[in-house]
C-alpha cells in the first residue's frame, strides 16, 4: 500500500473488483493514456493506485478519498511522534528524535504531516507537555515547509495559560525568523516581564537579519 | 572567584513559589534540567562574570544545532561549601582553549541534587541567568570564528547554515 500511496507502479489490483472487471478495458486505455500528457486530474505514476476511479475511457481519482488514505497511513506516525515526545529528553541546542521523526515524514508526505501535526496540536491543547513537545518540532522545521500551518499553531499557543508553551511559540517564530513572523512578534504583547523582554530582543534579531532597520 | 556556567530552561525554573521555598520547584525542572549520567552534571567554569560567554559558546559548540539558551551561573565555591564535588574533566568543545574549563559535578545523589536545585532557584533570584537568543550565539560564534578560536569546519552542518545570512523573506 505504502508503494502505491508514494506513487510507485504497482500491480496489486486485481483485489480491486472494480478494476478486475474493466481489466482489458484499462490496459488499452493505459497505452492511451500514458501517451497523453498528464493533467491535474491524471497522473500517470498513479496509474494502478486502487483509490481512483474508472470512469469513461479515463482513469480520474477522487482526492478526498486520496487523503483520507493518506491520513490514515499518518495515524501510526502520530502514535509514534506522541510516544517520542513523551519519553524523549528533549534539549535546546540538539536535535531531537522527534525531530528526526517528523524530518523523516515530511521527505515522505510534508502535506499529511502538517496536517497530522496540526491535529494532535488541537486535540492536545489542554495538555502543556504534548503541546510542547509538538511546537519544539514544529519550529525545527523550515519555514518554507511548515507554514502556513506553522503560523496558525505558534498564533494560537501564544495566548496559551501556560507561560512555557507561549515561550515555545515564541521561539517558534524566532527560529523562521521571516517577515511574516516579525509581523506577529510586532502584533503580540506578553504580560511576563522576561517574556517580553524576550519577543524584544527577537524583532531586533530578526530586523537586523532581514536588513530592516 | 569562579563561577560554573549551567544550562537550564528558564520557563521551568521560574515560578512564584520557587522564590521561596525549593521544595516546590518543579519536577519537571529536575528530570529536564538536572538529569545527569553516571551521577555527574556537566557545567563550565568561569574565572569572572564578565566570561560568561566563553562558557556560553562551549555550551552551545557542544549541540548540533543552534537555539536560544538560557544559563544560571554559580559561585564554585557555594557549591564546594555544600560538598558538591567539582572534578576537572575535559569539555565536549572544538574550541581547544575552553576545553579544559569543563567541570564534572560528581557523585551526586538525590540530597546533592536538592542542594544543586537549590543554588539554581538562588542565583536565578540574585539575577546571575541570562538568556542568549539565537542571534545572539551568531553573533557570538561569528565573533569566535573570525578570530581564529572556532573553525567553521568543527561545526555541525546545521549551525553552519545557520550562520550564513539570509536574505529578505
Amino acid at each position: 500500500m505504502n508503494n502505491l500511496i508514494s506513487g510507485n507502479m504497482n500491480l496489486e489490483f486485481s483485489w480491486n473488483p472494480h478494476l478486475v472487471f474493466n481489466l482489458s478495458k484499462l490496459i488499452d486505455d493505459k497505452t492511451t493514456f500514458l501517451n497523453q500528457e498528464p493533467t491535474d486530474s491524471r497522473i500517470r505514476l498513479d496509474y494502478f493506485n486502487p483509490d481512483f476511479l474508472y470512469k469513461n475511457q479515463y482513469l480520474t481519482f477522487n482526492e478526498n478519498e486520496l487523503n483520507e488514505t493518506r491520513l490514515k497511513l499518518q495515524e501510526g506516525f502520530a502514535r509514534q511522534l506522541i510516544l517520542c515526545i513523551k519519553e524523549q529528553h528533549f534539549e535546546y541546542g540538539v536535535t531531537s528524535m522527534a525531530d528526526q521523526l517528523v524530518s523523516e515524514q515530511m521527505n515522505i508526505n510534508a502535506l499529511a504531516t502538517k496536517n497530522t501535526i496540526n491535529k494532535l496540536f488541537i486535540d492536545n491543547y489542554n495538555k502543556p507537555d504534548i503541546v510542547i513537545g509538538l511546537l519544539q518540532v514544529v519550529s525545527r522545521i523550515t519555514v518554507e515547509q511548515i507554514n502556513p500551518e506553522g503560523y496558525t499553531m505558534a498564533t494560537a499557543a501564544i495566548s496559551h495559560e501556560n507561560h512555557e508553551v507561549k515561550e515555545t511559540a515564541i521561539r517558534c517564530l524566532e527560529n523562521w525568523g521571516d517577515k511574516k513572523a516579525l509581523e506577529i512578534l510586532q502584533s503580540i504583547s506578553v504580560d511576563i516581564a522576561w517574556l517580553q523582554d524576550y519577543v524584544n530582543s527577537i524583532i531586533n534579531d530578526i530586523q537586523e537579519e532581514l536588513c530592516l532597520t | 572567584m569562579s563561577y560554573l556556567v549551567r544550562k537550564i530552561t528558564r520557563g521551568k525554573w521560574l515560578s512564584d513559589k520557587t522564590k521561596d521555598n525549593p521544595f516546590d520547584i518543579s519536577s519537571d525542572a529536575i528530570t529536564a534540567d538536572l538529569r545527569s549520567r553516571g551521577n555527574t552534571l556537566s557545567v563550565w567554569e568561569v574565572e569572572q562574570e564578565a566570561d560568561i560567554k566563553e562558557a556560553v559558546i562551549a555550551l552551545a559548540t557542544a549541540g548540533d544545532r543552534l537555539d536560544t539558551i538560557d544559563v544560571v551561573w554559580i559561585p564554585k565555591n557555594e557549591l564546594q561549601e555544600k560538598q558538591i564535588e567539582c572534578i576537572d574533566t575535559p569539555g565536549n568543545t572544538p574550541i581547544k582553549t575552553l576545553q579544559n574549563t569543563h567541570i564534572d559535578l560528581s557523585s551526586m545523589n538525590y540530597f546533592k541534587i536538592g542542594l544543586f536545585a537549590e543554588s539554581i532557584i538562588n542565583n536565578i533570584a540574585a539575577k546571575r541567568i541570562k538568556r542568549y537568543s539565537a542571534g545572539d550565539l551568531k553573533k557570538l560564534f561569528k565573533a569566535a570564528i573570525q578570530d581564529g578560536t572556532l573553525s567553521k569546519a568543527d561545526l555541525s552542518e546545521k549551525i553552519q547554515e545557520t550562520l550564513e545570512p539570509k536574505l529578505n523573506k
